[in-house]
This record gives C-alpha cells, structure tokens and sequence, in this order.
C-alpha cells in the first residue's frame, strides 16, 4: 500500500499543480488510509454470484478445435496480441535482452559436443513466459478473463510475442556482430516447431496441458541428449537443410492448427 | 468472459466485489446501499460485457458502470426525497466508545464526507480506485480540466481538516 500511495503522491503532485509538496500529499494521503471499509461478507459475495449465474452469456469456452481464430475476427486477436506485449513489464524486455547473449554464450558452449544448439531455445522462452507472467497473475488473469478471444489464441499470442521478441534481438545480433548469425536459424527453427507443436496439441487438449505436453516432449530429447535418443544430438541435427525442415514444419503446424478449426466447421465433420 | 464463462465470472467477482463495494461505501456511507449498488454493478456488467473494448483497461470501465449506478441512485433518492447525495454521515461509533484509532478513521470519514459530492468522487476514483485523471474524466464524462480543480479542491479541504485542524476550527468558532 505504502509503495501505492507513494506512486499517487508523486502523480497527483503534478496533476493538481499546487504548491504542496510530494511528502505532505503523502503525508495526506496516510492520514486517508486511516479510513478502512467494512468488507463485503462472503454471503453477499456468494449472492451477487448466484444472481449473476444465469446472466453469464451461453456458450461456454470451446476447444480451439471447434472455434479456431475465424470466431472473432483477426482484429481482435491481434488487440488481444498487443496487449499481451503492454502487461510485459520494462523489466521483462530488458531481462530478455539480457538473456539472449545468455542464451547465446550456452549455445557456443555446446559447440563441438555434436548438440545442436537449438535445443536451449524453447526453454529459455517458457522461462522468460512464467517470469513475466507469473508474478503479474492479476493482469496476466484479467486479459484472460476479459478479452474474447480464448485461451489457446491467449497463449499462441505470448508464445508470438516472446518469439518474435527473440527474433527481433537475434536479428540485431546477427547484423551487429555477425558471428551469431550461425545461430540465427536454429534458433528460429526451434522456437517455431515448439509454438506450432504447443498449438497443435490445444486442438486435442486444454491449453495448460497442452503447454505440459509440449515441455514435456522437449524435455525428454533434452535429457536424452547424453544418452543417445535425441534428435538433437543427432549427426545431422546441426545441417541448415535440416534446420530448414524443422521451420518449415514449425511453420506448417501452426497454420495446420489455425486453419483446421474452421475446415471442420465448413466440413461440417466433428473434430 | 465475452465468450461466457461462470467460472471467469466467478473470478472477476472475486477480484472486484470488496474494491466496488468499498467504493460506493466511500460515496454512500451506508453499508446496505452499498451492498445493493454493488450487486446492481456486477449485473450492469454482466448485461453490457459485450460492449467492453477489450483494448481499454477493465478497471475504468468497470468503475465507469459504477460512476453511473451511483448517479442514477442519487437521482432517485432525490425523487424520493431522501436525498442520498446530502453531506455524508458516515457510520461511525458513538464517540464515547472511541479509541484513538477509531476517533483518526472516523475524522478522516467526516473530512471525506463533508467534501462537495463531485470532490468526493472525484478523490475517491484518484486515490482508493487508483485511476488517473483522463480515466477519472471519462468514467464521470468531466472535462480532464474538471475533474484536476476539484481534486485540488478536494485536497485543499482535507489538508485544511487533516493536516492543519486547529486554524480549521479557529474559523469554525
């Protein structure tokens, strides 16, 4: 609270334009705290609830499966994207920034070891996802509670951003410094064929399972790593073609799961 | 929610039920129309969810429909004659039974209270809603201009009560 109405303090001394000082605007406002509400009793709370229940509108929250994008239109799903990327926080873009050399400075580290290093790429965004947005459940929630669009395109819009913000960074790197450029596609390929595989698995499940599901896949071929079953440290893991391959396929399954909603709908099959 | 969904309802009552119900507590003073304003809240809401533009903040919307509740039940108390927007007289404990802490909470309730009703709102929605000028202007449809004269009036008069009380009573006597 004391943070709060410091932050007031400072915004309303420049709103009001008055010769009282921050501190004594502070001073005011303490003396204001004194000021305690009775709270709403949880019958009254549990009242408004049930009153409200049949007022809550029909459908409930489909599978993106049966709804797809086509159910709002493109415009809302990229407002709902944008803001996505205002919640994230100053501290986010600059750990982000920070994080990438990061990034960058492990994969050179698995140089020579015959592991690819794209292999690091998804968990660094699904770390950088749960820190920006676990620390801020209530407006990460709000988004998610308000905005028309569902869950899995909530969650195809953070995976765009955070990846889109990679690339952008990657990019600068690569004309900056040039040398990373080597990382560049594997890096892209990798953050690609998680999104996609992440989207094609809210077709058949919930988004958190999903999202599970998908960690989970990774997450064997990254343990797998020094016992011979993954495919990224395959001999031919590291070759752009195969690289090429994977974005392509990265690129494939997110417009595969985007388009099929709808296709079903026209089909007029059950999914 | 848009999409319909008891248990995104459920959350957003959660979240927002103690703020709303503090809020109109603040202007009303009175507990039971409180509570009734704020159940007409979540209804009003329920009943416009469609018209939230998911590119603007929830918070100011959501006080906007409060703003408006609020008015309307001054409006009909007016009618009644009972009339609710009078100089507010908190539900405050009979000074005898008053410690200290009390006897703050409820000169800071009196101070509030005697504020213009349009002060009231207006410092209400700044401080406790947290909401900034421009969102305070289009919750109440005030002019920006508006709304920063009568938090500076507001602000005046409270210091005038809160911080500097003994020159306050001198021009009382």
């Amino acid at each position: 609270m004391s943070s709060q109405r410091t932050r007031i303090a400072h915004e309303m001394a420049t709103e009001i334009d008055e010769e009282m000082t921050e501190e004594s605007l502070d001073l005011l406002l303490t003396k204001l705290d004194l000021w305690q509400t009775p709270a709403p009793s949880i019958e009254s709370t549990a009242a408004v609830i049930e009153r409200l229940r049949p007022l809550v509108p029909a459908p409930k929250p489909e599978r993106f499966r049966v709804t797809g994008l086509s159910r709002e239109p493109l415009f809302t799903f990229l407002t709902s994207l944008l803001l996505q990327a205002r919640l994230l926080g100053r501290v986010w873009w600059i750990g982000t920034a920070l994080a990438l050399p990061v990034g960058y400075l492990l994969a050179l580290s698995l140089e020579g070891t015959g592991i690819s290093p794209a292999i690091i790429a998804p968990p660094v965004v699904i770390l950088g996802l749960l820190w920006a947005l676990v620390p801020m459940r209530g407006a990460a929630l709000q988004v998610e509670l308000t905005s028309p669009v569902n869950p899995a395109q909530v969650l195809l819009g953070r995976l765009l951003v955070s990846t889109g913000t990679h690339l952008v960074l990657g990019g600068l790197l690569w004309l900056l410094l040039g040398a990373p450029g080597a990382l560049l596609l594997p890096w892209t390929a990798a953050l690609f064929l998680f999104s996609g595989l992440t989207l094609l698995l809210t077709l058949y499940a919930g988004t958190l399972t999903a999202l599970a599901v998908a960690a989970g896949i990774w997450g064997t071929q990254f343990v797998g790593v020094g016992r011979e079953f993954s495919l990224f440290a395959a001999p031919w893991a590291d070759r752009p073609a195969v690289q090429l391959i994977a974005l392509g396929v990265g690129l494939g399954l997110i417009a595969w799961s985007i388009g099929r909603a709808p296709l079903h709908r026209l089909l007029g099959r059950e999914g | 929610m848009q999409a319909g969904n008891e248990a995104a309802m459920e959350a957003l009552v959660h979240r927002y039920h103690r703020p709303i119900y503090a809020y109109l507590y603040r202007l009303t003073g009175r507990r039971e129309a409180a509570e009734d304003l704020a159940q007409e809240c979540f209804i009003r809401l329920m009943t416009r969810i469609r018209e939230y533009n998911p590119a603007q903040p929830f918070r100011p919307w959501f006080y906007t429909i409060a703003h408006n509740l609020y008015k309307d039940h001054c409006r009909a108390a007016e009618q009644r004659a009972h009339p609710a927007a009078e100089p507010l007289s908190p539900e405050v404990p009979a000074p005898i039974d008053l410690t200290e802490r009390i006897a703050e909470q409820a000169e800071v309730a009196v101070a509030v209270g005697a504020l213009a009703e349009g002060e009231r709102e207006v410092l209400v929605l700044r401080y406790w809603g947290d909401l900034k000028v421009d969102q305070i202007a289009a919750a109440t449809g005030l002019p920006a201009g508006t709304v920063k004269s009568r938090l500076f009036h507001a602000v005046q008069k409270l210091k005038r009560a809160l911080l500097d009380p003994a020159p306050a009573r001198r021009n009382q006597a």
